[in-house]
């Protein structure tokens, strides 16, 4: 990429809390911090991969960013081709036509599709609101899609019940890609899927990048996939993103603790690689109530007695010509 | 090598729904043996937990062991688990005592209403019915300190939703091997979890493999879990074992082009972009309507007119390396 990237969208302190309500007279009584202040940058054209644990926030990011939660503060400021908005001001109005830009895959291919409709009825609704008029129109569109993402044009009269899971994926994908969006945020969008399937989605979303220059964020918990799509990589642990490189510099050279963890915790199905375990403590902590200082301290077996105390902050470093953010007090 | 416990020897299941015969398991063999894993590996529908429940007998109502047998190779001799009543007094007798299973999803495989300590005694004082509530109850503590859950005396009396997932699974782990059984078989422990716990959870596993010799059976449809756990793997498409062996034979030098495929299917973690990614074309048939012939055909690279004629017969490549598959020569030689 080097020196012409294109930041497409700023989010800075983005948080996303979720109200706790307990007692009789429902009042608060704190916060399910799941995205705890996100600085993330992600430029045009490039596939960034968000990867953590289950409960990490990663999904909360993803439809934060779409507005499907309301985030609690930050700013996330997109450059939309009429200029730079921030999504998180954007009137319902407006959010709509944004909406045109951003696009969602979603992890359930089964749940995802109003099963009483037929795929045209699923695939005309965006472009019926976005302008597509004549049905003639809408039908060669979305038979187009349908030929995009390998099914046949007759597909279209039929109801979900009728396709297999990866095939239902792939609906999924024309659907978001009905509007001619720019950014796509894939939520764990090949782990429902068959081993044998999964590749095939893979291939698919990667041609559809090349061929319609879309951006994508890539959400999943399987490293080895999210290595196998993605230019850079950001790992949450508990709301925050702990480092964020790019993706060869992750597996090469990963700096974050919890991340070392991580890589070393994935089986891998090459028998040279068969290794010693020496797994993570303990599990996850509540994000209700999150461990002081870093939140990972607890499970790091490097910890100092400056972790129990001070948040650290992600710090940007270039190393050898890459940039390498990471969140530790112990990476000098 | 250690000895046989569990031999399944040409096992056929099927299941009748709707006035239709769904043909799940079409002639399988296999032997489990102390200390060693014996992982089955395969795509969603291809008849791995059916086997397990098979094992365990526990398949629905409408199934039917139709040939074949499976036996379990005790101290008291054979026993013929397929022919035993299917929840008459031996089989309840063998399943936990000597064979025990752990499901995928904790959450439903534990009673919300009881405390794990209630659930892990009743399982003990159903084996042994003079042992008394306190002495239960100090065994459940032991088997929970056992299987690494700190604090078990007071996490003994607590509720299946006050343990996160991976405790959860240790639980099931530690109720399974409440009666020192001598075949563990579990049924994709980890797939709910995430690959930290997954592997504190696979750490559990194998220590209960050496150190007191159980015998295990995995089901899985990850090959990483293969690669880290596994002495012998079975491969399953459509009901039959296509391919089986130590695992090097069947991860170094796959002769079913359906184990070849899958292994290039994946993303391998470390290998970078630069991979390449051959997916398996089509998708898994419908069982009610199969292939004709050898029922990867449609989707091999390999495949010949001669393919369509008939299910290949099983041959032997090597040492305990078996294929179901004519052209496995060609597959191993070829390079690709």
């Amino acid at each position: 990429m080097g020196a012409e990237k294109e930041v497409l969208l700023r989010m800075r302190g983005v948080k996303t809390y979720f109200p706790l309500r307990s007692g009789v007279f429902n009042r608060s009584s704190g916060n399910v911090k799941a995205v705890d202040g996100v600085d993330l940058d992600v430029y045009r054209g490039e596939i960034i991969g968000l990867v953590g644990e289950s409960g990490c926030g990663k999904t909360t990011l993803g439809k934060s960013l779409l507005q499907l939660v309301k985030p609690t503060a930050g700013t996330m400021e997109y450059t939309f081709k009429e200029g730079t908005q921030d999504l998180m001001k954007l009137s319902r109005k407006e959010l709509d036509l944004a909406r045109k830009t951003l696009q969602i895959v979603f992890q359930d291919p089964y749940s995802s599709l109003n099963p009483a409709f037929t795929i045209f009825g699923s695939l005309e609704e965006p472009l019926k609101r976005f302008g597509v008029r004549k049905r003639a129109d809408r039908e060669r569109i979305i038979g187009d899609l349908l030929v995009s993402v390998n099914l046949q044009r007759e597909h279209m009269t039929r109801y979900p019940n009728e396709f297999s899971g990866g095939q239902r994926q792939r609906i999924g994908i024309a659907r978001a890609l009905s509007v001619n969006p720019e950014l796509i945020v894939c939520d764990e969008a090949v782990s429902a899927l068959d081993v044998s399937i999964q590749a095939q989605v893979l291939q698919l979303l990667l041609k559809l990048k090349r061929e319609m220059n879309l951006t994508y964020i890539f959400i999943t918990h399987n490293l080895s996939v999210v290595e196998y799509i993605s230019d850079r990589i950001a790992v949450m642990y508990l709301g925050r993103i702990v480092e964020l490189t790019e993706t060869d510099r992750l597996f090469a050279g990963a700096l974050h603790p919890y991340t070392k963890a991580l890589l070393a915790a994935i089986p891998v199905a090459d028998l040279s690689r068969r290794k010693k375990r020496s797994p993570l403590q303990g599990d996850v902590p509540s994000p209700v109530n999150p461990p002081g200082g870093c939140h990972f301290h607890p499970r790091c077996p490097e910890c100092q007695g400056v972790c129990r105390t001070e948040v650290p902050k992600l710090i940007t470093r270039t190393i050898d010509g890459v940039e390498h953010a990471v969140s530790c007090h112990l990476v000098e | 090598m250690g000895e046989t416990i569990i031999r399944v020897k040409d096992l056929h299941v099927h299941f009748y729904t709707n006035q239709r015969c769904n043909r799940v398991l079409n002639g399988i063999s296999f032997d489990i043996r102390k200390g060693r894993t014996l992982c089955v590996v395969g795509e969603s529908g291809c008849g791995k937990s059916v086997t397990a429940n098979a094992i365990m007998r526990l398949l629905p109502e409408l199934s039917r062991i139709e040939g074949g047998s499976i036996s379990y190779l005790g101290p008291e001799g054979e026993v013929r688990i397929d022919t035993l009543e299917r929840n008459g007094r031996q089989m309840r007798k063998l399943r936990g005592e000597d064979i025990a299973i752990i499901f995928q999803d904790p959450m439903t495989a534990l009673n919300p209403v009881y405390s794990i300590g209630f659930q892990i005694n009743e399982m003990l004082q159903a084996h042994d019915p003079s042992l008394r509530k306190k002495a239960a109850t100090a065994r459940s503590v032991q088997l929970l300190r056992d299987m690494g859950i700190p604090l078990p005396e007071q996490r003994v009396h607590e509720y299946p939703h006050q343990f996160s997932g991976g405790m959860r699974q240790r639980g099931m782990i530690a109720m399974a091997m409440a009666c020192a059984p001598k075949v563990l078989i579990a049924d994709e422990p980890t797939t709910a979890l995430d690959v930290s716990i997954q592997a504190q959870i696979f750490e559990l596993m194998e220590s209960l493999k050496t150190e007191r010799g159980t015998a295990i059976l995995l089901i899985t449809h990850d090959m990483g879990v293969v690669a880290e756990l596994a002495d012998e793997v079975a491969v399953m498409y459509m009901g039959s074992i296509v391919e089986y062996g130590t695992i090097e034979d069947v991860l170094t030098r796959p002769a079913h082009p359906y184990t070849k495929a899958l292994l290039k299917s994946i993303p391998i973690l470390g290998r970078g972009k630069k991979q390449q990614l051959d997916p398996i074309r089509g998708s898994t048939p419908d069982s009610f309507d199969r292939p004709k012939g050898c029922q990867f055909q449609p989707r091999c690279d390999y495949a010949g007119p001669e393919c369509q004629l008939s299910m290949p017969e099983e041959t032997l490549v090597s040492g305990v390396h078996r294929v179901m598959c004519r052209k496995h020569r060609e597959v191993q030689s070829d390079g690709r």
